[in-house]
């Protein structure tokens, strides 16, 4: 049995980044030492993650302030008042559509870390558009299908621009909405609308989708019908039993979503591995794909490395 | 006859710039100033001791000079019910935890955009270091005639916002269910902080007089499934205490989330909640103008024993709310509740991130308004 591993979404920010972010919006340090400062803080992820033997290697959304904030800069999008993401004390600002959306010019490229294009296995990590749609205060267009249409076209022409710049060889799709929510097959459609067209900008690029925070999992099987190559399922949320029963026998490659997001307790390898094989004897994969329930974000910078060393560990292991 | 509509507030205010490490001439003058429009005793006091070093050498006596400008200050605005603005605690989480044994901070996590909170991780059953919230009850008590209203921060937001290593390390693969398995390590930690932890706090503030305490649960909604377990903690804390015991929720998704469960509060005669952050600001006392109160009528549905702690000002805006507008606001829950003896007057929530200038103003206005109506009503 092969294990693989990736890690998604925001990653914490180690306290000179905080301070640093803090120094530059104030004005105390240039926008070099800021620079300098963030290219040692990526490169430090970066290396951890090679220690690891991660799969695919990502930045670790270093610069963002939630999954959102980055699409606030696209024409007819502003930014809103403070809204609770999920069931977490974090909150994330909610975008507010005021007109229709364009891309007037790049944005998503000054989120990433340029020197991705020099890693084999790049990856990158961002908010699938349903959930974007879902997430934000519509009042504009009325017509859900109209804007998840004109915000999905603005994303694929931003991201195509990434994607090809940094030679992006895996993008992991964040999605809470289909986690969390009582979806309907039609916004599943329309995703794999965005997903197909996502396909055709680098054919041989791995997607995998996401879901956190899943609570209903009875809708799980509906899943398999995404154009994506990975499902990952975020197994710390909700009833991991039920979800497991619930996936049995899916025809699709899934992510165990296992380093739990939301709770300092490391998880013991030996306990994974357990899990892993347990897990494995019900859903019956040929590889088995290892990653984190939802951003590690919500622990501490020194848990959130512990976090990840236990993939290390794991693959020693086995 | 005018035990009614009574004006409080709900805990915070900014800690006031008497705290400061360093302070020019100017600044403690004007802080000397201050003190003097709010009618605060021992001015002299207070400037000799700023002039000679301030918070550094001197921390209990500028804390208790702190509360005494909040107190004077809520007295001279007019409050009915007051506390100290919380002036001694530096917030309502990271306080608390520095006298609960079992808890030690781990790291700082973000809440939103670059601020961040320094959260707690419980590393073995939670026990009571040493009452926290005595001295500043008593200091209040012997520095007013008005009724005293102490918040305290409950147990279930307590665990809700530290991570629960030490109960999780217990449960963690004992149920084989990892679901199951977390909620029990909630659920236990949240009733021993319930029982070693505020029920000890509760007990020591009643046995020195206390009448009124409020229970801070703003994490009680957060999670649905859970809020029978905010109940069973509230309760676990407050049984068979003689008190008035009010309970503090808000930016809930949906206050409905509480009910029907919060009726098994035992002791709860009072829901105070945030409303005017979620309502617009035209004049109105129609339903569709006031929409942030909309809940009210669901809570009429509900209950006709529990008293509401209306929010009436945002506290996350400097917009200064006018008279008019919440007239209107308490004239709305009125028109739903009937009864004026249910409707307690208050701010959101605590006004921590107003200056005092701002929280003075807005509260002003909260206790004319309510003038104008008793008025009218009488």
């Amino acid at each position: 049995m092969k294990i693989s591993s990736y890690i998604f979404g925001i990653f914490p920010k180690s306290d000179d980044l905080r301070k640093g972010m803090r120094d530059f919006s104030k004005g105390k340090i240039s926008k070099e030492e800021f620079e300098s400062l963030l290219k040692k803080e990526y490169n430090h992820l970066i290396n951890l993650l090679n220690s690891c033997n991660l799969s695919y290697i990502y930045d670790g959304l270093l610069v963002w302030f939630d999954l959102l904030r980055p699409f606030t800069n696209y024409e007819g999008i502003e930014l809103g008042t403070l809204i609770r993401w999920f069931e977490t004390n974090t909150f994330y600002r909610m975008p507010v559509i005021k007109s229709k959306i364009k891309l007037e010019k790049p944005v998503l490229i000054n989120y990433f870390y340029n020197e991705l294009k020099n890693i084999k296995n790049s990856s990158i990590s961002l908010l699938d558009p349903l959930s974007f749609v879902k997430l934000s205060e519509d009042n504009y267009y009325n017509n859900e299908k109209e804007f998840f249409n004109d915000f999905s076209n603005a994303l694929l022409t931003d991201i195509k621009l990434v994607i090809n710049e940094l030679n992006i060889a895996f993008i992991s799709l964040i999605s809470p909405y289909l986690g969390y929510h009582d979806f309907k097959e039609e916004e599943l459609e329309l995703l794999n609308i965005f997903l197909n067209k996502l396909r055709e900008i680098k054919k041989e690029m791995v997607i995998s989708i996401n879901l956190c925070f899943i609570k209903n999992s009875k809708k799980l099987n509906k899943i398999k019908k995404l154009n994506a190559d990975i499902i990952g399922l975020d197994l710390c949320y909700g009833d991991r039993e039920e979800i497991i029963k619930n996936i049995k026998g899916i025809n699709k490659q899934i992510a165990l979503g296992l380093i739990d997001s939301n709770i300092s307790l490391i998880e013991e390898p030996e306990y994974l591995k357990n899990e892993i094989l347990r897990i494995n004897g019900i859903v019956n994969q040929k590889d088995v794909i290892i990653t984190n329930s939802s951003d590690l974000d919500l622990l501490p910078y020194n848990v959130a490395m512990e976090k990840v060393k236990v993939i290390k560990k794991l693959n020693e292991i086995k | 006859m005018n035990d009614f509509l009574l004006t409080q507030e709900i805990g915070s205010l900014a800690r006031h710039s008497m705290f400061k490490e360093k302070l020019s001439k100017e600044e403690i003058e004007e802080i000397i100033k201050e003190g003097d429009e709010y009618g605060v005793e021992n001015l002299e006091n207070l400037k000799d001791l700023l002039l000679k070093g301030g918070y550094k050498l001197f921390p209990k006596e500028i804390e208790n000079f702190a509360s005494l400008y909040a107190i004077r200050m809520f007295e001279k605005v007019g409050l009915d019910i007051i506390f100290n603005g919380e002036q001694p605690r530096m917030e309502m989480y990271q306080y608390p935890i520095l006298f609960i044994e079992g808890i030690k901070p781990v790291g700082y996590v973000r809440v939103f955009d670059l601020q961040y909170f320094l959260k707690g991780e419980v590393q073995d059953i939670p026990k009571l270091k040493k009452f926290y919230h005595l001295e500043e009850f008593i200091f209040v008590k012997n520095n007013t005639k008005k009724k005293i209203k102490i918040p305290i921060t409950g147990p279930y937001t307590l665990a809700d916002w530290s991570f629960n290593l030490y109960y999780q390390r217990k449960w963690i693969g004992k149920l084989n269910n990892y679901y199951r398995e977390k909620y029990e390590a909630k659920r236990e930690l949240v009733i021993d902080l319930a029982r070693n932890v505020i029920r000890e706090n509760i007990k020591s503030l009643v046995e020195n007089g206390a009448e009124i305490i409020q229970i801070d649960e703003p994490a009680a909604t957060t999670i649905p499934e859970e809020v029978p377990l905010v109940v069973e903690a509230f309760n676990e804390a407050t049984k068979g205490i003689n008190c008035k015991f009010t309970m503090h929720v808000c930016f809930s998704k949906d206050y409905k989330l509480l009910f029907p469960y919060i009726l098994e509060a035992k002791n709860l005669k009072q829901l105070a909640l945030e409303f005017a952050n979620r309502d617009k600001r035209e004049p109105g006392v129609n339903e569709n103008i006031r929409k942030g109160y909309s809940f009210l009528k669901d809570f009429a549905d509900y209950t006709d024993k529990l008293e509401i702690g209306l929010g009436v000002l945002d506290v996350h805006v400097d917009y200064i709310e006018p008279v008019e507008l919440i007239k209107d606001r308490i004239s709305f829950a009125l028109k739903i509740l009937k009864d004026p003896s249910r409707i307690f007057i208050n701010p959101d929530c605590g006004l921590r991130t107003r200056s005092w200038s701002v929280a003075k103003s807005k509260l002003e206005n909260m206790v004319k308004a309510v003038r104008l109506l008793k008025q009218e009503l009488i």
